[in-house]
Formats: structure tokens, sequence, C-alpha cells
């Protein structure tokens, strides 16, 4: 922190994280502390996905603070959100190689999948496709239907919709996630002839 | 509402499925919120306290350079210091070399020893002083190389480090398609990703190792016990170059003990440094004064000895063990034989033949810093030695965190 000019520092909390990477690369390496700040919500809670350990997790988000805080100045980074996801997600899967554990699968393919299955329900009678949307709907399964409803019509989350149902909050998210795939197989079918 | 209080619990409402219909377009939140709904804890302390951390860290000296400067600095200091204290009068320090072991005098003056220590292309001097001061100043300029040599290994690690961030535009470019898209193609692009990360992991596993060594050393100095990590990685180091040259290793034993003699004198604890260096060099020194030329291994150094007066380390069995065993229980954090070997090489007990030997047993507990706490003394020898087990498993490596209590066993 400089000791003049101190006002500039305390502009920090509210700039943008491209304003502060570039004064980062400007050499105020305590603008970083700032920055990392912001994600280590994030980071910490994407670590608990990976390692399932809260000692392991908040090791691995100060190892990675660590590491970057002396050398953020090299890195040509364009989104810092983005970027710092992955360096994250990397060392988690890193830490669990070394420590000879299995790596999770990653099931971000499939979500993405169904993603405009999620815009579709959302755009409403505007949709070409509402019709096979609609046959689609009425084709699943009772709870998926129901938890689908739930949360695009009705926009409860999941644990309103747990209250709601009775059902518990595992449940209510794999009948949404699988409500979702299914939809998008059904629609793909039927939008195919 | 904010991220923040949807981890703390407020999961009903408006605000809270927006965060969880943000969560279907963005993976790193939605990841995110898959750990926290993994695992249950008071997450918002712990964000806390990172936060804190994070912020604070300017205060730190994080720059090697720092660093390396602030070791140099102490060392001059420690060795400022050890000099006024010879200075002051032998018979001040005699009276110290009572409690630790009395310096082994044949060992020093052992001509052999003191060239394996200051390599072969210095002669021993005659002197007893002279000699300890000209070699603590050889040491000094090899410490300083070892510095640096440390330093370069940091640089090493971190590089592997910057493999596993330059993987990164790959996964940055593919989460980038990702959010602005919403439908790529990620089957082929994650393959990539992973089989860019395989050449990198053996590697980087095998760096990671040497950079958890190095942040195990920083907490070492923080409780005095530097000695064991230099001791540890000189071992390793010993060990993979080859056990075939007996001499060969008998030097850089020598180099290492000599080095960690120096750099546990670095924390400014003058007086156990002295008695650490006999620890070290009378073991190191044995080769030279060993007629029977042992095979010098890192554990092993430190149990055969020359003619000096000297505790028999290790005569019954290993110098620490662990008797807990079970799933809960916590374990060293280097591993059950890198606590062994820093019991064996930090632990100051009675050289004469008459102190007890046995062992002491301790319980204690681990908390979630990896301190142990709340230590007890289950079976005691005599309150020396019970003394000396507690304050080698307080100043010790950290411990994994773990409910179940643990028992160990120091052995005298």
């Amino acid at each position: 922190m400089r000791l003049f000019g101190g006002h500039s520092a305390g502009r920090a909390e509210s700039a943008s994280d491209a304003e502060l990477l570039g004064r980062i690369r400007a050499g105020e390496r305590d603008c970083f502390g700032v920055l990392y700040g912001r994600y280590i919500p994030l980071l910490y809670g994407v670590s608990l996905k990976y390692l399932r350990d809260v000692d392991r997790a908040e090791d691995a988000v100060m190892a990675l603070f660590e590491r970057l805080q002396p050398r953020m100045e090299r890195y040509a980074i364009g989104e810092f959100r983005t970027w710092i996801y992955s360096a994250a997600k990397n060392l988690c899967l890193e830490e669990l190689r070394r420590a000879g554990q299995e790596v999770p699968l990653d099931d971000s393919q499939r979500f993405m999948e169904s993603l405009p299955v999620v815009h579709l329900l959302e755009e409403g009678e505007a949709s070409p496709r509402i019709e096979a949307l609609r046959r689609c709907m009425e084709r699943l399964p009772e709870v998926q239907r129901v938890a689908l409803e739930r949360f695009f019509r009705d926009e409860l989350s999941y644990a309103d919709i747990a209250e709601a149902t009775g059902w518990n909050l595992k449940s209510v998210k794999s009948y949404i996630q699988n409500g979702k795939r299914n939809l998008k197989i059904c629609i793909e079918k039927r939008t195919e002839r | 509402m904010r991220l923040t209080d949807y981890i703390a619990g407020r999961r009903r409402g408006r605000e809270a499925r927006r965060i969880e219909r943000e969560a279907m377009e963005d993976a790193f939140l939605r990841d995110a919120l898959d750990g926290y709904d993994a695992v249950e804890d008071d997450h918002a302390v712990r964000i806390g306290r990172m936060r804190r951390r994070v912020a604070g860290a300017p205060w730190r000296l994080r720059s090697g350079l720092y660093r390396a400067a602030a070791a140099a600095f102490l060392l001059c200091a420690a060795l400022g210091g050890y000099w006024l204290v010879r200075r002051s009068g032998e018979a001040w320090t005699e009276k110290r070399f009572a409690v630790n072991e009395p310096v082994p005098a044949t060992v020093l003056s052992s001509g052999d020893s003191l060239r394996l220590a200051m390599g072969p292309e210095h002669e021993p001097e005659t002197d007893g002083n002279r000699k300890k001061a000209g070699t603590a100043a050889e040491k000094s300029g090899r410490v300083a190389s070892g510095h640096s040599a440390e330093r370069r290994e940091t640089e090493a690690a971190a590089d592997s480090f910057e493999e596993i961030v330059a993987e990164s535009p790959v996964a940055a470019d593919v989460a980038e398609r990702v959010e602005s898209k919403g439908e790529p193609v990620l089957g082929e692009e994650v393959d990539k990703e992973a089989a860019a990360a395989e050449p990198v992991s053996a590697e980087a596993a095998e760096r990671e190792e040497m950079r958890e060594e190095h942040v195990e050393s920083r907490r070492y100095a923080a409780s005095g016990a530097v000695a064991a990590n230099a001791k540890k990685m000189a071992s390793v180091r010993g060990a993979s170059v080859g056990k075939d040259d007996p001499a060969g290793e008998a030097d850089r034993a020598e180099d290492a003990a000599v080095r960690e003699a120096e750099t546990a004198g670095s924390t400014g604890r003058v007086s156990s440094s002295v008695g650490r260096r006999n620890d070290t060099v009378r073991a190191a020194g044995v080769s030279g004064t060993n007629s029977s030329r042992k095979t010098v291994s890192g554990r092993q150094a430190a149990s055969v000895v020359g003619a000096a007066p000297v505790r028999k380390a290790e005569a019954d069995g290993v110098a620490a063990e662990i008797l807990s065993s079970g799933d809960g229980v916590p374990r060293p954090r280097g591993g059950e034989a890198d606590f062994v070997r820093y019991v064996a090489a930090n632990r100051r007990y009675g050289a004469d033949a008459e102190s007890p030997r046995g062992q002491v047993v301790l319980r204690f507990e681990v908390g979630a810093d990896g301190r142990p706490r709340q230590i007890e003394v289950v079976r005691g020898l005599n309150p020396a030695a019970d003394a000396e087990a507690v304050r080698l498993l307080r100043e010790g490596p950290l411990w994994t965190a773990g409910d179940s209590p643990v028992e160990l066993a120091v052995r005298f």
C-alpha cells in the first residue's frame, strides 16, 4: 500500500475486476487481495465440491492465493472470473490425483446441453417449439413435470419446492435435472420430424 | 440476496431461486453450490477468516527475496550472538553443555570429519577455537548458497504451477464459450483439457511434494524446527543419489547436517543450536572416525557413534511411534517416518549412562489448525523426559485434523 495517495487504495473495493487487474499489472500487488477476496465464497465452494473436506478446501483456497499473489503480473488474463475458476479447479484436480483419490467426472456438458430447454420453458407462448414442449411435458414422469412447473412457472426455489411437495432437496434437484434432460431428448425427437 | 446469504442457509424465496437459476448457466456458481450442499459446516466463519487472511496479506513477507534477505540477516545475527557467547567465557558454555550433550572433542578434532565438513580442498585447522570459527565462516557461505538453492527450488516448483495455470486458457476458452453460446460441444474440449493435464501431473505431482515440504518448512521455522525439514530434504536427496557411494554420501550427509545446524541456529536459539550441531556433526562425523565405514542413511546417521560419550539413539527401537490406529486418528502431515526423523534429530535428553532409558507415552488431540493440544502424559519416565517429550510434540510437525485422540510413544 502506498503511504501517500492512499485514497486510491480505498477505491479498490469498488473497482471492477478489470480495473483491479490493470492495477495489479501496473505493480499494485496489494490489489490482488481485494480481487481474490471477492471470489473466495465461490472458490471455497468449488474446493469443497472436489475435496469434500473443510480443512483441505480452506488450504487449497489459501494455497492458490499464495501461489498467485507473487506472480499475478505475469499472467495474461482476459476474464478473471473464468480464469480463477479453472485455476482453482485444476488445483483441486491436481490435489486429488496427488492424494491418489478418484477425480469426479465432469458433468458440466450434460448441464449445458439442457440449457436450451430452460430458455424454452421460460420463453412461453412466443416460441415456435412451444407445442412440442407442451406435448413433451405431458409425457414426463409426474414428479419431474411437477418439479419443473414449480421452478419455472411458479418461480419457487428448491427449498420452497421441497417444502411444498414434501420431497427432500436432493430429490427436487434430481427431478429438475432429469426432467430437463428428458425434455431435451423428447423435443429434439419431435422437431426432427 | 448475496451469495453469502444463500451459503449461510437462506434458501427460500425469489432471491434464492434466482441464484439457483443462475447456477443453471454458470458452471462456477453451480460447482460452488454443489460444494456447499455436499459439506455441512458453518461456512461463513471460514469464509470470513479466509477473507481476512487475504486482505491482510500485504504485511506478510511474501516475496522470496524478502524471505531470503530476512533469513540471511537472522543468520548473521545468530552467528554474531554465538561468537559473543563464546567470548563471554568457556565456563558459561560448559555449564550449558552439561544439560545438552558435551561437545565431542574427538569428532571435531578429527581431521577426516572436518575435511568432510569443509570439502576436500580445505585443510583442517589445528587450534580448536579457530577451527570452529573458521568452519562457521565456511558454513555461512554454504548456507547462503543453500538458501538460494531453496529459492530456486521454490521457483521451480512454482513453475510447474505455471503449467497448471497455463492450461487454463483452454479451460477458460471453453468456459467462456459455454457462457456465451450456451450449447457448445464440450465433449472434445474436455478431453483436450484432460490430455493437457496428464503430462503435467506426474512432474507437477512430484514438485507439489517438494512444495509441500517448503510449506512445512515455513511452519517449522515458526516453531524452531527447521532442522527437521532440512534434514528430511537432505536425506531425500542423499537417498535418491545412491547408496553405493558411502564417502560421497557421508559428505552430503555432513553437508546437510552442517547446513541443518546452521539453519537451526538462524532461528536465534544459540545454545540449542550448539546442542543440535553436536548431534548432527557427531552423526555425520561418524563416517570419518568410524573405521568400519557403515553406510550412512538418513535415519541411521543419528544412531552410529564414535568414541564420544553419547546417548544410544534408537537402542530400543524407533525414536517415536504412533500407537493409535484407525480412520479418524490424526497423522503427522508429513508422514510418520518424517515425524520419527524429527524426534530423533531434535530430542535433547541426558547423555550420561545414568539417565533412565525408556519411553514416554503421550495422549493428545489435534485441533483444526493441526497443532496438538490437551497433551497429557499417559505413562511417564521422569520429569525431564516427560517435559522433553511434550516439548518435541508441541514444537514438531503439524498433524492432520481428526476427532480421535492420538497416543504417541517417545523413546529415550
